[in-house]
């Protein structure tokens, strides 16, 4: 179990805002202490993840939350560029996105996703997701060492 | 046999036609032309033959008319001292006869053989009527006479000559008989012979004829089946210059057209969808905003404002809610029968129990009763077809008011098809809307009275016409309904679903 004093770093990548202070909201009534970090875009995301840039200073999250319709580079290349990297393969993905296309679920374990959720139109449902996703990602695994 | 095959089969026809009409006068000409050379052998026989032996017989009968006329004469001398007159006049008749039959033979007869043998009696018959004259002239002037004289000289070399005529002419007459009829013997062989050429020559130009039709379209029928059953054929005999070059070049534009609007159909129909697909997909995006933060104004804000803004709010949440639902549908829809698994032999049994797991939440809250009959293996998409039972009983319970629903599934074979029949005991349907159900979002009853979108019997017609059936409905109101839908057999003709 972790401290409950520990801050958990989250990384989101979304392009929308709506969606993003959604997640935001719903992680405000969450027990596990959490700083969630919001990249808009792929490349921005990997820039984050690998420190480049004005990111030079990021924190590693502990867990990434990935939408799979983004700008510039979406969802699928930035989970095939992180399970390809040694340095970030490590880091659990989950993919939360409207889709429930069968290829795209497909395409998404091929690339060694860790899980696939499907954003609920409903609030109280998506709230639900986000808080299932916390009880299982932040408190129950035992995520790797940093 | 190449300019043959470079002739329209018009000319082909033609051409055989004229071989025909040439062989059947040239045939007509030559068997015309033997039947007239036998009678030509037939008249000579009836006119100079069978004559010449009559007027030869007459000459023979006149020869002993005039001997016996003669002897007579000179008999009657024992009575009448210068001979009796009358009995020299029938002498004379005779000798006149004989020069006349003479005169006649030398006039009909044709061989040179015959002729000199008449020429020879007409001598001999000359020099004897000289003796004749000088013995009736010794009668009348009353010399004695001997009558042995006159015997001696009917006897003369003459009556002998007319006999070797006679019997030289009849056999001429058996020769030409023989021969008239060894010419009918072989008129008939040539009749037969020519006929039975004319006969070939016809049956041989029919075949040609008829094979060098017959032939490129079996191969031109054969080309447009497989083409008919989506392989790419080139059609045969496109550089004819015939009437089927002409055809095989009309089938192949036409085919060029169809595969044309077909790519233009497929294109068309796989924009719609694709349309649908991202009109559906994007449009929920912004919808879950509203629906989102609506929602999220509810629960922090109701009751914290007037009542009026609490009745808008619950406005605003049921509208965009209801509108997901729409757009979950429409997604639904533009996805269903779209799925790339192709038909293949599926239980519809199999399909049935998916269905029914599916639903077995409602079948245990109305204490639904189920009958099936055993059902068969059709060519069908497994998972469409269970999603095609699940929306027919799912209606079949949820259309069921103050009674226990009873739902019938059943199957009968029609020619390579199934029928099936899902039939309810529930409210039934207007036969007046038995088309309008189909349409997409088309709805019979208030959403209070039903919940739904009247999407699920859009989704059954597309499933069912995706795997080229038909579907539809028999029912009244008050009475049930029954819907029929049709798939292919195993075995049958597979379609593209």
């Amino acid at each position: 179990m972790r401290m409950m004093s520990d801050v958990v770093d989250i990384l989101l990548v979304e392009d929308n805002p709506g969606d993003v202070r959604l997640t935001r909201e719903a992680l405000k009534e969450a027990k596990v202490r959490n700083e969630l970090h919001v990249a808009t875009d792929g490349v921005e995301a990997l820039a984050f993840l690998r420190r480049e840039g004005v990111h030079k200073k990021a924190v590693r999250p502990s867990l990434v939350l990935l939408d799979l319709n983004l700008p510039r580079k979406n969802g699928r290349e930035v989970l095939a560029e992180m399970k390809e990297d040694p340095e970030l393969r490590r880091i659990p993905v989950v993919i939360l996105t409207t889709s429930q296309a069968e290829q795209d679920i497909i395409k998404a374990y091929d690339l060694h996703v860790n899980c696939y959720i499907n954003k609920p139109v409903d609030l109280d449902q998506f709230l639900q997701v986000v808080k299932s996703i916390e009880d299982f990602w932040l408190t129950l695994v035992k995520l790797p060492p940093q | 046999m190449i300019i043959w095959n470079r002739l329209k089969i018009f000319h082909r026809i033609l051409a055989g036609y004229i071989v025909v009409l040439l062989v059947m006068p040239v045939t007509g000409f030559l068997v015309f032309r033997q039947v007239q050379s036998m009678r030509q052998g037939f008249d000579d026989v009836a006119n100079v033959d069978i004559t010449s032996l009559q007027v030869i017989d007459d000459v023979r009968i006149q020869l002993a008319t005039e001997e016996v006329a003669l002897v007579r004469f000179v008999a009657s001398r024992r009575y009448a001292p210068k001979g009796d007159e009358a009995l020299i006049a029938s002498y004379y008749a005779a000798a006149k006869q004989i020069s006349f039959d003479l005169n006649r033979l030398e006039g009909i007869l044709t061989q040179p053989d015959a002729s000199a043998r008449v020429f020879r009696l007409s001598d001999q018959l000359q020099a004897r009527g000289v003796d004749e004259e000088i013995l009736i002239a010794n009668v009348r002037a009353g010399h004695p006479i001997d009558i042995t004289d006159a015997i001696d000289l009917e006897a003369s070399a003459s009556t002998v000559t007319a006999d070797d005529l006679s019997f030289a002419l009849s056999q001429d007459t058996a020769k030409n008989v023989a021969s008239s009829h060894n010419s009918a013997n072989q008129t008939f062989a040539f009749i037969v012979a020519t006929f039975l050429f004319a006969g070939l020559l016809t049956a041989v130009a029919g075949f040609a004829i008829a094979r060098s039709i017959s032939r490129p379209l079996g191969q031109l029928t054969f080309a447009a089946d497989r083409i008919a059953s989506d392989e790419t054929v080139d059609l045969p005999d496109t550089n004819r210059r015939d009437e089927i070059g002409v055809l095989s070049r009309a089938l192949g534009r036409m085919v060029k057209r169809l595969q044309q609007q077909t790519l233009e159909l497929k294109r068309s129909n796989g924009e719609l969808e694709q349309f649908a697909y991202v009109a559906s997909h994007d449009l929920q995006e912004p919808l879950r905003m509203v629906a989102s933060y609506t929602s999220l104004i509810k629960k922090r804000y109701q009751g914290n404002l007037d009542a009026d803004a609490d009745e808008f709010i619950g406005f605003a949440v049921d509208g965009a809610t209801r509108m997901q639902g729409l757009i979950n549908d429409l997604l639904t829809y533009s996805r269903a029968g779209n799925e790339p698994q192709p038909s293949e032999p599926t239980d519809g049994g199999a399909a049935l129990d998916t269905a029914l797991a599916n639903l077995r939440q409602a079948i245990e809250d109305k204490r639904a009763v189920i009958v099936r009959d055993r059902l068969p293996l059709v060519m069908a998409n497994r998972l469409q077809l269970a999603q095609l039972f699940q929306n027919l009983i799912g209606n079949a319970i949820k259309f069921c008011k103050d009674r226990r629903p009873e739902i019938r599934v059943s199957a009968e074979r029609q020619g390579d098809e199934w029928v099936f029949c899902v039939r309810d005991n529930g409210i039934g349907i207007d036969p007046k809307y038995a088309d309008r159900i189909f349409l997409i979002f088309q709805r019979l009853h208030r959403r209070e009275e039903y919940p739904g979108t009247g999407i699920g019997l859009a989704i059954c017609k597309k499933i069912v016409e995706r795997h080229g059936g038909r579907i539809w409905l028999e029912s009244k109101p008050g009475e049930g309904a029954a819907f029929y839908f049709t798939f292919k057999a195993e075995g049958g003709q597979q379609l593209a679903a």
